[in-house]
């Protein structure tokens, strides 16, 4: 009996061995050292106590030598064996799959454009308010994406991180802290927001309550849409969308609310029943896809640390896409109620440009997925000695992913542009949808459709560098981009015409492709280096 | 309401708020700490920003960028070129990385948020524990700590009282640094002329920072300037004497008794750059003596930045200022040639560059074709037959006497003699400031000498006579019972002078109704701003300008037919449809008048006006539904009339 027993320990001990083993090439194919599969089963949860009771060792790094032993003649062993290459229908899904995951990210800005065109409302705008409410909702609107961004972003870094290894508790737990993080932030910022109306009057109590409303549950909402597409859930979101602005046609058209109730009902609506999901969506995917050992979070300082470069790019990004508006609305014409006044000619013209990025988000999808195929693939078939070499491939590689992007971008601009021209001179007649170009309208519909198109290739630089785990290397171009946007935009609308600071946008878009390609080109002909540093 | 504390208390804070954030906070963060007196760091680092802000704010008005943001962008931009030079990258990073790792202490909790607010609180109580060792260390440091405070107060209240509650702007001259530093925000420079803008400059940054209606921050400035001046007096005798006492009794004597003294006190109520540019003045010469005295650049930088602040504010306060520095260096050029006679040098070049400074906007007005505001100008170099030597009042005696005792004193005293620099100094000063107040019009003729001159009088007998309590001092030889009875003495004279002097407040004459500037207040309280119109007469131009739109009532008047269904306006022979929602329509029951000024004709022009626009109103009440009493009482009636956009209209606003 003892010996069936200690028999079937050893097996059971020995399953757990491989198991761990796979899990640490599964993390880095080929481990440098000992300390490098040290660190990754430190990661991975384990300590001196857990390598004791599961193995006997003495401590990790007993374990971890002896793992690096076991690798070591595993590759020994192992027949040579190329990457399996996939076929043209494998492929082609994955392309298809990968282009509409991009996507489909931009589904519910499309939905949203559409009730516009057609219904003249959706959930957070509405064609016929008053300017005054029109500008307490747009700058609740771009205060809610410049809170989120940083968050948005750490929830897609860490909680993305663990759901692609299977620990969906854990990324459960690091993306409601930072939920937690975020709803605090959220409230602080409208504490202050509010403190800071009282005492200096700025907007009316009415406008200042609409502000605050619609920046606390689009803030809500931005973050669950971002759980929901790290959990893949995106056409949930899409639909949650869809029926928030279905709750408003109820509300507003049929029962005759007022608009602004009606969307902040909405809002509320689809913010709770978004964090319901959100709950259950990461409990049933626990449930079915848990496995191996339930870690300990790493110390929240490291994650914080880990994630600062992304929450900073998040944070940059959004002030970048927005700055030109505030600028463009905070110049002082003859008419200016406020220190800042919507003006609805340029926004309409950014509406209209923004289509544009659509389709090049989808191809920036495709083409981070081919790239870092195409890494795996290298990983598996060739060894650490090779990377050299291989520098040259990637960066051929990364000029036709660009010229794919570029030529994705160019054909979308093209399109929208002709389509929005068809539309507004007649050529094209689509029932309940018409539209009138003004002036600026369409000079900021012009060198928006430029400066998006640019910014799209200039993403698709920064997918690659996070894709490589070089976040930094995004944010200080994206700082520069940023300060040039600012600079020109601020300079430019003050001195000629309001709708000239979509020139910062165009300006802060050209620095940022230029400094993420360089950024690019700078750890592709280092690439070996990157490569250990990411790993 | 405007004459009550919830409203004086919001606005003035708001005043505060944006006064300590851009001359306290800001140069705290663009300066360097130089000085090891906080006082006198305090001191450079408000010359140094005013200065700073004036070159700013011309820039950005020319360029036409003057606005917030824009002011915003220069300060950070200054802080960051600043920081990087004076620290370098290195330490920047530091700072950056210890407020990382403030942020993963917090996270890891080895650093809780109590803990954060106890090393506040830890800071708070070690900064009372150090003044309280520091200052309330004896019983007469804290009775001069409590005088100062007191003489600073008492200064405001008799200076803000007629701000308190009169709301129209105090003078004739309100009206127009109204709309002056009105201009500045809507970048337009010299609007009525060449006259130096310094200070409106600076006004328009307080009201762009703290968001207050520009009323009261033209009702404000004037006000606090006076009790600046007081407060300078204070801080540059104390640090000359070593003593609080010959400070806080000259602080006394301008802030508290000034009526007494030689200016003119209605304009301690009013707002005026040339009270600004005095601020400066005693401040300047101070860092000046202190470069003499030291040979350190932190004291001439901050005194350059003085004087150049005078002649960008005032004309007369730098020259008077540049006068004050040539006494005290040929008076340190006699006491030492040899020591002095480099500085002479290098103060005869940054005196040119500072000419230069302020010369330089003057020379782009009239490069643009602007002439010089013709009055200024007139005024500036205007004669005055039968000029009479002014009468001297027993302050004046008094002031004559501390300067003369003090230049005996630097000729009996057993110090030696480049030790008593600075009472020979402030005592020739003294006395070159009251020959130009007795002697200098009386022998040019000069009108801007004969009325102004007294003024600055009233700003150096303080410091002369302060200059005197320091010398009977001096002969007491215990130091200790010198401060004790200092401090006792100025609060004998502070409580003799609450108790029976009783001086009055800086009451002001205004050009209209109190009611004009409450209505309008309210309106652009109430109102959304440009979308409102005001027709009134034409003293309210300043009033409305940047904030709603204003018509003068016979413009109003001029072809606009009551009986027609939209309301229209002629001016300059074109008619135009008045479009404005909320049309505001102030009618005087009876004509305000004012002694000032010849403005007999206009008067009569508004008697007989306010008939004919009653009439209109009349007529057009019997034909429009439109029309509602605003506001009522025995002086004026408003009358509104209400005109909502069309949707559509609304919608081309929009789209």
């Amino acid at each position: 009996m003892n010996t069936i027993d200690l028999s079937a320990k050893r097996e059971e001990r020995r399953r757990k061995y491989e198991d761990l083993m796979d899990e640490v090439l599964q993390t880095s194919m080929n481990p440098i050292d000992k300390y490098e599969v040290a660190a990754i089963i430190e990661s991975l949860g384990w300590n001196d106590s857990s390598a004791s009771k599961n193995f006997g060792m003495e401590s990790i790094f007993e374990l971890a030598e002896s793992l690096w032993q076991s690798i070591q003649q595993r590759m020994a062993s192992a027949p040579y064996q190329s990457a399996k290459k996939k076929s043209a229908a494998s492929f082609l899904d994955d392309v298809i799959r990968s282009f509409l995951r991009g996507m489909i990210f931009a589904l519910p800005m499309a939905i949203s454009v559409l009730a516009m065109l057609t219904l003249r409302f959706s959930l957070w705008s509405y064609q016929y308010l008053s300017t005054d409410l029109a500008t307490a909702i747009a700058l609740g609107t771009i205060l809610s994406f410049m809170a989120v961004g940083g968050y948005t972003q750490s929830i897609a870094r860490r909680g993305f991180f663990y759901i692609r290894q299977g620990f969906y508790n854990m990324s459960r737990r690091v993306t409601f802290y930072f939920v937690r993080m975020g709803f605090i932030n959220f409230i602080l910022l409208s504490i202050i927001f509010i403190l800071f109306n009282i005492f200096f009057e700025q907007l009316t109590m009415r406008l200042m309550a609409v502000t605050i409303l619609y920046f606390l549950f689009l803030s809500i909402n931005w973050i669950s849409v971002t759980v929901m597409y790290i959990l893949q859930r995106e056409l949930t979101f899409t639909g949650l969308i869809a029926a928030g602005i279905g709750m408003v046609f109820i509300m507003f058209k049929i029962f005759n609310l007022d608009i602004i109730i009606s969307q902040i009902i909405a809002l509320i609506f689809i913010s709770i029943s978004g964090f319901t999901l959100v709950i259950y969506f990461f409990k049933s995917a626990e449930k079915k896809k848990e496995k191996g050992i339930a870690p300990e979070l790493p110390k929240r300082s490291i994650m914080l640390y880990s994630v600062m470069p992304y929450f900073s790019y998040g944070f940059l990004y959004f002030t970048f896409l927005f700055c030109d508006r505030v600028l463009a609305w905070s110049t002082n014409e003859a008419y200016m109620p406020y220190f800042i006044w919507f003006r609805g000619a340029y926004e309409l013209g950014l509406d209209f440009a923004l289509l544009m990025l659509i389709i090049p988000m989808g191809f920036g999808e495709v083409v981070v997925n081919r790239f870092m195929r195409k890494l795996e693939e290298i990983q598996q078939n060739d060894s650490y000695g090779q990377f050299g070499s291989l520098n040259s491939n990637y960066m051929k590689l990364y000029s036709r992913s660009m010229i794919i992007t570029t030529v994705s971008s160019i054909i979308s601009g093209i399109a929208i542009y002709l389509i929005v021209m068809a539309i507004s001179s007649g050529s094209i007649v689509i029932p309940n949808i018409s539209l009138t170009l003004s002036e600026t309208t369409y000079f900021v519909f012009v060198v928006a459709l430029a400066a998006y198109g640019i910014l799209s290739i200039g993403l698709a630089n920064a997918m690659v560098l996070f894709s490589l785990s070089q976040p930094k290397m995004v944010t200080r171009p994206i700082l520069i981009a940023l300060l040039c946007n600012i600079a020109v935009g601020f300079l430019l609308s003050r001195w000629f015409h309001h709708s000239y600071a979509v020139f910062g946008l165009l300006v802060g878009s050209i620095v940022f492709l230029v400094l993420s390609c360089r950024s690019v080109l700078k750890v592709l002909s280092n690439l070996d280096y990157y490569m250990y540093a990411a790993t | 309401m405007y004459a009550s504390i919830s409203n004086h208390l919001l606005n003035f804070s708001r005043y505060i708020f944006a006064f300590v954030l851009v001359f306290g906070i800001f140069p705290y963060f663009i300066f360097a700490k130089q000085f090891h007196d906080s006082f006198e760091g305090v001191a450079s680092r408000f010359i140094k920003m005013v200065f700073v802000i004036i070159i700013a704010g011309y820039i950005l008005v020319i360029t036409g960028l003057f606005e917030f943001l824009g002011i915003l962008l220069v300060l950070f931009i200054i802080f960051a070129v600043v920081s990087l030079k004076r620290h370098g990258l290195p330490e920047v990073k530091r700072v950056t990385n210890s407020f990382s790792a403030l942020i993963y202490n917090l996270a890891d909790g080895i650093i809780r948020p109590k803990d954060i607010v106890k090393a506040i609180g830890g800071r708070i109580k070690a900064l009372i524990r150090k003044l309280h060792r520091n200052i309330f260390n004896s019983a007469a440091g804290t009775t001069n700590i409590i005088l100062i405070a007191a003489t600073f107060v008492y200064s405001c209240y008799l200076r803000l009282y007629d701000a308190y509650y009169h709301a129209a702007p105090a003078t004739s001259d309100g009206v127009v640094t109204l709309a002056w530093f009105k201009y500045i925000e809507e970048r337009v420079l010299f609007h009525d002329g060449i006259y130096p803008q310094g200070f409106h400059i600076c006004l328009a940054v307080i009201q762009k920072f703290s968001a207050a209606d520009p009323v009261y921050i033209l009702k404000y400035s004037g006000p606090l300037n006076g009790a600046l001046i007081a407060l300078g007096l204070y801080f540059v005798l104390s640090r000359l004497t070593g003593r609080k006492g010959p400070g806080i009794a000259a602080a006394f004597l301008y802030g508290v008794l000034g009526q007494y003294l030689t200016s003119e006190w209605m304009r301690q109520g009013a707002t005026n750059s040339q009270e600004f540019a005095f601020v400066f003045i005693v401040p300047t010469l101070y860092f000046f003596y202190k470069y003499l005295e030291n040979v350190d650049n932190k004291y001439l930088y901050t005194a350059f930045a003085g004087i150049c602040i005078t002649g960008l504010v005032h004309t007369l306060a730098f020259a008077f200022t540049a006068g004050g520095v040539i006494v005290i260096l040929f008076t340190a050029l006699i006491v030492d040639i040899k020591k002095y006679y480099k500085i002479f040098l290098r103060v005869l070049v940054l005196g040119i560059a500072a000419g230069v400074i302020t010369v330089i906007p003057i020379g782009l007005g009239l490069l643009s074709g602007i002439g010089f505001h013709g009055s200024s100008a007139d005024f500036l170099v205007g004669q005055t037959m039968d000029i009479t030597k002014p009468v001297l009042k027993p302050t004046d005696y008094i002031a004559v006497a501390s300067s003369v005792i003090l230049y005996l004193y630097t000729l009996f005293s057993k110090k030696k003699r480049k030790e008593l620099l600075m009472e020979k100094c402030f005592a020739i000063f003294g006395g070159f400031s009251f020959l130009l107040y007795y002697m200098g019009a009386y022998i040019t003729n000069s009108t801007v000498l004969y009325t102004r001159t007294g003024d600055l009088w009233a700003i150096v007998s303080p410091l002369c006579i302060g200059m005197g309590v320091y010398v009977l001092g001096q002969a007491i030889p215990n130091i200790k019972a010198v401060k004790i009875w200092e401090a006792a003495l100025c609060s004998a004279l502070l409580l003799f002078t609450i108790t029976y002097i009783k001086p009055s407040p800086a009451l002001t004459y205004t050009m209209e109704y109190d009611e004009v500037a409450e209505q309008y207040l309210r309106i652009a309280r109430d109102f959304r701003p440009t979308e409102w119109l005001m027709v009134s007469q034409s003293d309210d131009y300043a009033l409305v300008f940047g904030i709603g739109i204003h018509m003068h009532i016979q413009n109003f008047l001029n072809g606009n037919n009551p009986e027609d269904k939209v309301i229209s306006s002629v001016v300059d022979g074109k008619r135009s449809e008045i479009k404005d929602p909320d049309v505001f329509i102030f009618c005087e029951k009876k004509v305000f008048t004012t002694e000032f000024g010849n403005l007999q004709a206009e008067y009569e022009r508004r008697r007989q006006e306010n008939p004919a626009l009653k009439d209109w109103i009349a007529r057009y009440s019997k034909t429009h539904d439109n029309i509602s009493t605003f506001f009522e009482d025995e002086n004026i009636v408003v009358y509104q009339i209400h005109q909502p956009p069309t949707r559509d209209e609304v919608m081309d606003t929009i789209w």
